[in-house]
C-alpha cells in the first residue's frame, strides 16, 4: 500500500517525451489526493531537463519547464543529480524550484519513496 | 539491509547506464534481473564482468536465454530463473528500478 | 503472502517484446496468488486496441483479456489514447481506457511493488 512514488528521469529533453510524461504522471499522483509524495529525480541525461535556458518553442514542443512549474504548484519536489549535470554541461542555471542533490541524498530518496518508476 | 533489484531489458550494446546501479544502490544489496536482450550480458564476457562490478547478483530469465540459443548454466554471479522466480525476487527486494 | 504487483508498461504492442514480457510476468504473479494491476502509458496503451491480429506473433490483446478473466486489472491512459486515435469502446475485453489521476493513482496506492517495462 504505497503513499509515495519517485519518478526517475533518465532521458534528455525533447528527443523523447519521457520527461514530460514522467512529470505529468508525478503531477497526477499529487492531484489525485491519494498519493502524498510524488517526486522527480533527474539523473544521467535526465539532468538536462533542469537547464533553465531551454526553449522548446523553437521546435514546437510542450515545455518541460511548465511541467516542472505545474508540479511545484502541488508541492511536488524536483531534484537534479548535480555531478551528472556538471559532467554534461557544466554548472548551468537551473529551472526555478529544482534542487541540486548528491548521490548520497539520491540514495536516501530511493528508500524514502515506496515505489520507483523510470522514465 | 535495504535491497534494490534492477530490471534490465536492453542488450549490453545498447545505451545502458550501468553506473546508475552502483550510484543509486550504494551499500545496499544490489541485484539485476535480465529479460529479453539483456540476457546477452550473461554470454558476453566483457559485459558480464562489467555488470558484475555493479551488482552483487544477476538473475537471467532462462526462457529468454534458450530462445537465443544459450540454454546453459551461466555460472558466477549469474543464475537462471523462470518467471515465477522473477516474481518472487520482485517481491523479495525492497525496490525495483528499471535501468 | 498475497501482494499487489503494479506493472507500468510504456512500450507499444509490436515495437518489441515488452508487452509479451508484461503478459508473462502478470501470469506468473497471478499463478503465485498475487493481485496484478497493469497500467499502459505512452506507447504502452496500444496493446489494448481491439482488432490487432498479428499473423505469427502472440496476440497480446487476447492474452490481456485472459489475464483480466483471471482477475488482473488493466487500464491505459486516456490522453495517450486520444493522441493515438484510440477511443473508448475500442478496448479489448477486460481492459479500460482510464486516467492517471483516477486509475493509476489508485493502482499506486494499492501496490506493494512496481515494475516498469519501458525503453
Amino acid at each position: 500500500m504505497a503513499k509515495s512514488i519517485l519518478i526517475l528521469a533518465t532521458k534528455a529533453p525533447y528527443g523523447t517525451e519521457d520527461f514530460f510524461a514522467g512529470a505529468r504522471l508525478a503531477l497526477a499522483m499529487l492531484a489525485s489526493g491519494s498519493i502524498s509524495r510524488s517526486t522527480v529525480l533527474m539523473v544521467g541525461d535526465g539532468t538536462l531537463n533542469a537547464v533553465a535556458s531551454q526553449n522548446p518553442g523553437a521546435i514546437g514542443m510542450p515545455s518541460n519547464v511548465e511541467a516542472i512549474n505545474d508540479l511545484a504548484d502541488f508541492e511536488g519536489e524536483v531534484f537534479v543529480l548535480e555531478d551528472d549535470l556538471k559532467e554534461r554541461v557544466g554548472d548551468m542555471p537551473l529551472v526555478e524550484g529544482v534542487k541540486r542533490i548528491s548521490w548520497e541524498k539520491a540514495r536516501e530518496l530511493i528508500f524514502d519513496h515506496e515505489l520507483v518508476t523510470t522514465f | 539491509m535495504a535491497s534494490i533489484l534492477f530490471v534490465m531489458l536492453k542488450s549490453p550494446h545498447e545505451n545502458v547506464n550501468l553506473e546508475l546501479a552502483s550510484d543509486l544502490g550504494g551499500q545496499s544489496k544490489k541485484a539485476a534481473i535480465l529479460f529479453e536482450d539483456a540476457v546477452y550480458y550473461a554470454m558476453d564476457k566483457k559485459a558480464s564482468k562489467h555488470l558484475a562490478e555493479h551488482v552483487d547478483e544477476v538473475f537471467v530469465i532462462s526462457d529468454d536465454l534458450a530462445a537465443r540459443g544459450f540454454d546453459c548454466d551461466v555460472g558466477g554471479k549469474f543464475k537462471t530463473v523462470d518467471y515465477g522466480q522473477a516474481v518472487d525476487l520482485i517481491m523479495q527486494y525492497d525496490r525495483t528500478v528499471t535501468l | 503472502m498475497k501482494r499487489t504487483l503494479l506493472i507500468h508498461l510504456r512500450s507499444g504492442s509490436m515495437m518489441n517484446m515488452d508487452s509479451n514480457l508484461v503478459v508473462k510476468l502478470a501470469k506468473a504473479a497471478l499463478d503465485k496468488g498475487h493481485n496484478v494491476r497493469i497500467f499502459g502509458y505512452g506507447e504502452g496503451i496500444t496493446p489494448i486496441k481491439e482488432g490487432q491480429e498479428p499473423k505469427r506473433f502472440p496476440n497480446v490483446g487476447k492474452e490481456l483479456t485472459e489475464l483480466a478473466e483471471r482477475g488482473a486489472t488493466i487500464v491505459v491512459c486516456e490522453t495517450c489514447c486520444a493522441a493515438r486515435g484510440i477511443h473508448r469502446g475500442e478496448e479489448v475485453k477486460g481492459s479500460k481506457i482510464g486516467s492517471l489521476t483516477n486509475d493509476l493513482s489508485k493502482f499506486v496506492s494499492e501496490a506493494d511493488r512496481i515494475v516498469t517495462i519501458a525503453r
